[in-house]
């Protein structure tokens, strides 16, 4: 069961409201908007527990990284999402939710996204010394050339 | 455009895992495959230079002739280490449990403790962090030791042909024995270590 959009659109009014196509509502924001919008939701819409946060990289677009958080209210048994995006930075919000220290450390390491106030913002998944973000779109998808017929025939390598 | 050009190698490492020896900081070997995939591996040579077969070519045999007997010795009694990393430690349970009992053929036991086994079965995918402890523990072992890379992901990548994954073990460690599958049946996986045991009772391993 969702949450209405109606309701968010209601409690925050100078954001986006919507529905994505999994039937649960998000809120558009800003990053600067993020904490006291995730603070509100968590005190006042009793939204208590974090659940996960990702994040979509579109190049084309100057703020390329589409943060997306999701909240859950066991009050209500919905799930809430927040989608911010950012260029380069954002505000952690480990403070409101100290669950959301890993998964800001893996979207620093797999995105490069900094996270602001996070205490200890260092790579997870790769190796400490390794170069780039790799599930950017412009990263190259890495691995090995192989030598499959389908390859030589199709795309001549 | 190689793989060495592409961002995201780390700054120590070119191309494979370990590729000059006196560069790395743990003189890492670098294996070759047999067989050009791709242009960048022709012309390459195999560089064993801390390899302990070739150190050792007699595999440290006695002066007086009892050679024969220690291959066999070692052959019977192959006790495999621990290395099971994902799936195809499933089926390296399976092959040790009671339907397929390695046990009848000498691995009576597992160690977990690479200072008491001799033959390191690579079950699994191996991740670039894995990579420098999966090598440490493979130092760990003393002389003679063996070394199986049990299914596709040990041996080659397997299905993960990218930035996380080692495209197959032989580039930190190297392997006497490749098990193809994914992963490969317990049937399998005794047929590798049967086809090891062979060369070892012959001294040829």
């Amino acid at each position: 069961m969702a949450v209405s959009a109606e309701r968010l659109a209601a409690a925050f009014p100078q954001t986006e409201t919507g529905v994505s196509a999994d039937g649960i509502a998000f809120l558009e924001v800003l990053p600067e908007q993020l904490r006291a919008i995730v603070r509100a939701l968590r005190d006042t819409l009793l939204f208590e527990r974090f659940v996960d946060l990702t994040a979509v990289d579109d190049p084309r677009r100057e703020a390329r990284f589409e943060l997306n958080y999701l909240l859950y209210s066991m009050h209500e048994h919905a799930w809430v999402r927040i989608k911010a995006r950012t260029a380069e930075t954002a505000p952690s919000v480990v403070e409101l939710f100290p669950g959301a220290n890993w998964y800001e450390r893996e979207v620093y390491d797999l995105f490069g996204v900094g996270f602001e106030g996070h205490p200890n913002l260092t790579r997870m998944q790769m190796p400490d010394d390794w170069v780039g973000h790799p599930l950017r779109r412009d990263e190259p998808v890495g691995g090995e050339p192989v030598d499959f017929t389908v390859t030589r025939d199709v795309y001549g390598t | 455009m190689a793989i060495d050009e592409q961002p995201g190698r780390t700054e120590r490492q070119s191309g494979a895992y370990g590729a000059e020896a006196a560069n790395s900081p743990r003189g890492m070997e670098r294996r070759t495959r047999n067989g050009p995939v791709g242009a960048e591996w022709q012309g390459e040579v195999a560089i064993t230079a801390v390899d302990a077969r070739s150190v050792s070519p007699d595999r440290g045999a006695p002066a007086f002739g009892l050679s024969r007997l220690q291959d066999w010795s070692r052959e019977q009694s192959l006790w495999p280490l621990m290395m099971g990393l994902a799936c195809c430690a499933i089926e390296m349970m399976a092959s040790s449990a009671s339907r397929y009992d390695i046990a009848r053929f000498g691995s009576e036991l597992f160690r977990p403790s690479p200072r008491q086994a001799d033959l390191m079965i690579v079950s699994g995918r191996v991740a670039q962090k894995m990579a420098p402890v999966l090598r440490e523990i493979y130092d760990q072992m003393p002389d003679p030791k063996w070394v199986i890379a049990m299914g596709d992901c040990a041996s080659c990548g397997g299905v993960f042909n990218n930035y996380a994954i080692l495209q197959g073990v032989d580039k930190v460690v190297p392997v006497d024995v490749y098990v193809p599958g994914c992963p490969p049946r317990p049937e399998a996986l005794l047929d590798g270590i049967l086809k090891l045991k062979e060369r070892i009772g012959k001294g040829q391993a």
